[in-house]
């Protein structure tokens, strides 16, 4: 058995799922760690986020923050509290640091009259002095204008509404809810993996677009069918989805998640983004959201009886698993251990 | 034929739920603490924890040990700013040493950390290829975007902090803390008295600790708790003046609203705004929160809180500083006029309830939570009969 990441610290596995390039094996090593835990790219929404993901938004605020679902899952929380214009802010300013330059100080004037500003529609709670550092930052606009309202309200979300957040019944429940993706259980249902009805990944692996919808992907989509009767199997899905990925696919889709992000996209990538977006605003009964399930769904169709029948062993498994060793939902297993 | 079923059973569940629903609503009693910045609302919701909740058992007061090291942290912090301002530097030199590397790790909250810059979805790294941000401000450098100080470790550096506390220049800085700018709080002031204390390896909060928190309240907070049959619900609100519009969503359904004034307060000014008086502007928008039109069958009760500080402070600062028309000169004659202010401000049709309360004083709100209670059960008396 070979333990790639065992440790709790979240901090050095985010090697910025954004970026492009994976050139070296460490590199890419890492990012595959990252899709593997987290299913997709931090950057991204997800319904049912992993259970490491949610543990991890415990660590510290920047963790939350730095996690798009967290920063969803932290906005309707605080929203129920009346102080979601904080986050608002918050946000805005992040989006501000990343603008280009022209548009800089138009869009410092429209974060000062939103929040800042007498009168304003969703007024932040800065201190006098605070917001004089701010009005005099105002005299030039630049996109460290607002460094310090921002520093203050992030400390004033951290004291106080974060530490609520962690002892929320919201909180409970999404880690309650939250999936365990234990790869581990392949040890005890490797013989599944024979009878898997679907075409051997490797067949069409790198480059085409259809290599979005190998194994994991399908998987999911054939699960899906059942999700929109129940949300109970939740878990299981996820179990099948991770425990079908291997090394190649990971690297491929993570490649994906970059390519349709930043990268020269092809028409299939764009459909592939609407499709994300309107995953995205879906109702939480929807519950995979991976961005290509939908797709697969349709082209991948003729086995779909197969992946249903196999998605329903694997809940025994990994009942059984969670039994028998229960520490060690945290490890993630290299992916092409799945071969033994 | 089904489907005729199900309706009718989902609309027979449906007018129980609302049947228990204004059951429920009889049984429950909603109030609103209002207030100022720090005039003591969350204090208040603590003291009702204590006596009327779980009374924060071991555990729970342990989870306040961050809190009260980072209050810890922010008045060591002020203190050595004086340090460097009033005697150049410590005394001895591992404690010159130790109070630069403190400083450094636990830095005060306020306007010295800056955030780490996380990913944002929307092209963070077009800022990055931007070549133009090379000017980066003062303060800002990457060294500074670490996370956020864990307060908690302030317990390992227990030797080196007392040692540092015992040093001449502060000795001799803390002679001088009336003219600190800004001033240490009374929280501060009660964290530093008993540091020896908080630093032990095996240091547990205690209630007065943990009532003596200061920690500025974000957005609204609902509590909710059981007392003689009827349900509790007290909502909290953040009293900065730029918060207030917050209030107005939870005017309705509301039992009493429970208005906190620091008594302190008048010879402070408001901390989001350096230009305005403390009681000033908690008589103005006493005021307005009175005679808001959603409140005008609304039961107020006035809590002048910061009794303690009160006293000790008209004895150095007279009242008639803040209030030029005040003529007498015992505290007891101050604290009439201050409530002859509020009163006054009231309409004629009105009762208000007045109480002059301590909020960390554990003994003395025990008793004017019961008086509290007792108007409550009476309000709600009284409304229940009222037709509608």
């Amino acid at each position: 058995m070979f333990y790639l990441y065992g440790g709790e610290d979240g901090e050095d596995e985010r090697e910025d799922p954004g970026s492009g390039d994976v050139g070296s094996i460490a590199g890419r090593v890492a990012v595959v760690l990252t899709v593997t835990d987290s299913s997709c790219g931090d950057s991204d929404v997800v319904d049912t986020p992993t259970e490491r993901r949610v543990k991890r938004w415990s660590f510290s605020l920047e963790e939350l923050l730095a996690d798009a679902t967290g920063r969803h899952e932290f906005q309707m929380f605080l929203e129920k509290e009346y102080s979601s214009e904080n986050l608002h802010f918050w946000n805005a300013v992040e989006e501000l640091k990343g603008l280009p330059h022209s548009q800089v100080p138009s869009r410092v004037h429209t974060i000062y009259q939103q929040y800042l500003g007498p009168g304003a529609l969703h007024e932040i709670n800065i201190d006098g002095k605070t917001m004089e550092e701010t009005v005099e930052a105002m005299k030039s606009p630049s996109r460290f204008t607002f460094d310090k309202a921002q520093a203050h309200i992030f400390l004033l979300m951290k004291k106080d509404s974060y530490q609520r957040f962690l002892r929320s019944n919201e909180y409970k429940a999404l880690l309650a809810n939250a999936v365990i993706p234990s790869t581990k259980k392949k040890f005890f249902a490797f013989g599944n993996k024979k009878k898997s009805p679907n075409p051997s990944p490797k067949s069409k692996r790198r480059g085409s677009a259809s290599s979005m919808m190998t194994t994991d992907h399908c998987l999911a989509a054939n699960t899906l069918t059942q999700h929109s009767y129940s949300t109970g199997n939740l878990q299981e899905l996820d179990t099948t989805r991770s425990s079908k990925s291997s090394p190649s696919e990971c690297t491929i889709e993570e490649q994906k998640t970059s390519n349709h992000r930043s990268l020269s996209p092809s028409s299939f990538m764009k459909k592939l983004n609407d499709l994300v977006r309107s995953e995205n605003t879906r109702s939480n009964l929807e519950v995979p959201s991976h961005p290509a399930q939908l797709t697969a769904d349709t082209q991948q169709s003729d086995d779909g009886g197969g992946g249903s029948s196999e998605s329903d062993e694997p809940a025994g498994s990994s009942i059984a698993l969670n039994i028998a060793v229960p520490n060690t939902k945290h490890n993630v297993v290299a992916p092409w251990e799945e071969d033994i | 034929m089904h489907k005729v079923q199900s309706a009718i059973a989902r609309s027979k569940s449906i007018d129980h739920q609302l049947d228990e629903d204004r059951e429920k609503k009889q049984k429950e009693v909603q109030l609103l603490v209002l207030g100022g910045a720090s005039s003591g609302k969350s204090t208040f919701i603590k003291q009702l924890r204590i006596h009327h909740g779980d009374g924060f058992p071991v555990d729970e007061r342990s989870k306040h040990t961050g809190d009260i090291y980072e209050n810890v942290s922010d008045a060591l912090n002020l203190v050595l700013d004086h340090v460097k301002k009033f005697e150049g530097q410590c005394n001895l030199k591992e404690n010159e040493v130790f109070a630069r590397s403190f400083q450094e790790m636990f830095p005060r909250w306020r306007h010295r950390y800056i955030t780490k810059v996380c990913p944002s979805p929307v092209g963070a790294g077009v800022a990055m290829l931007e070549a133009e941000i090379v000017a980066v401000p003062c303060g800002m450098t990457q060294n500074e975007c670490g996370p956020a100080p864990d307060y908690v470790r302030l317990r390992e550096y227990c030797a080196q902090i007392l040692a540092l506390w015992r040093d001449v220049a502060v000795r001799n800085s803390l002679l001088r803390k009336h003219e600190f700018e800004p001033a240490l709080v009374p929280a501060e002031e009660y964290f530093l008295e008993h540091l020896t204390r908080l630093l032990t390896p095996v240091y547990i909060p205690t209630l007065m600790d943990v009532l003596y928190i200061r920690k500025p309240t974000l957005g609204v907070q609902e509590h909710t708790f059981v007392s003689d049959g009827l349900s509790y619900r007290v909502i909290d609100v953040a009293g900065q003046m730029n918060q207030r519009k917050k209030w107005i969503h939870f005017f309705d359904d509301v039992t009493a609203v429970f208005f906190f004034v620091s008594l302190s307060g008048y010879c402070e000014t408001l901390e989001e705004d350096a230009m305005l008086n403390s009681l000033d502007d908690s008589l103005a928008s006493f005021t307005e929160v009175i005679h808001n039109s959603f409140l005008v069958k609304t039961d107020f009760i006035l809590f002048l809180n910061k009794r303690d500080l009160f006293e000790k402070r008209i004895k150095s600062v007279p009242l008639n500083a803040c209030f030029q028309d005040y003529k007498g000169n015992s505290v007891s004659e101050a604290l009439t006029f201050i409530k002859d202010q509020f009163t006054r401000r009231q309409p004629k049709d009105k009762t208000v309830y007045t109480h002059v309360s301590c909020a960390i004083d554990t003994e003395l709100m025990r008793c004017i939570i019961r008086d509290v209670m007792n108007i409550i059960v009476e309000i709600n008396l009284r409304k229940a009969n009222m037709p509608l």
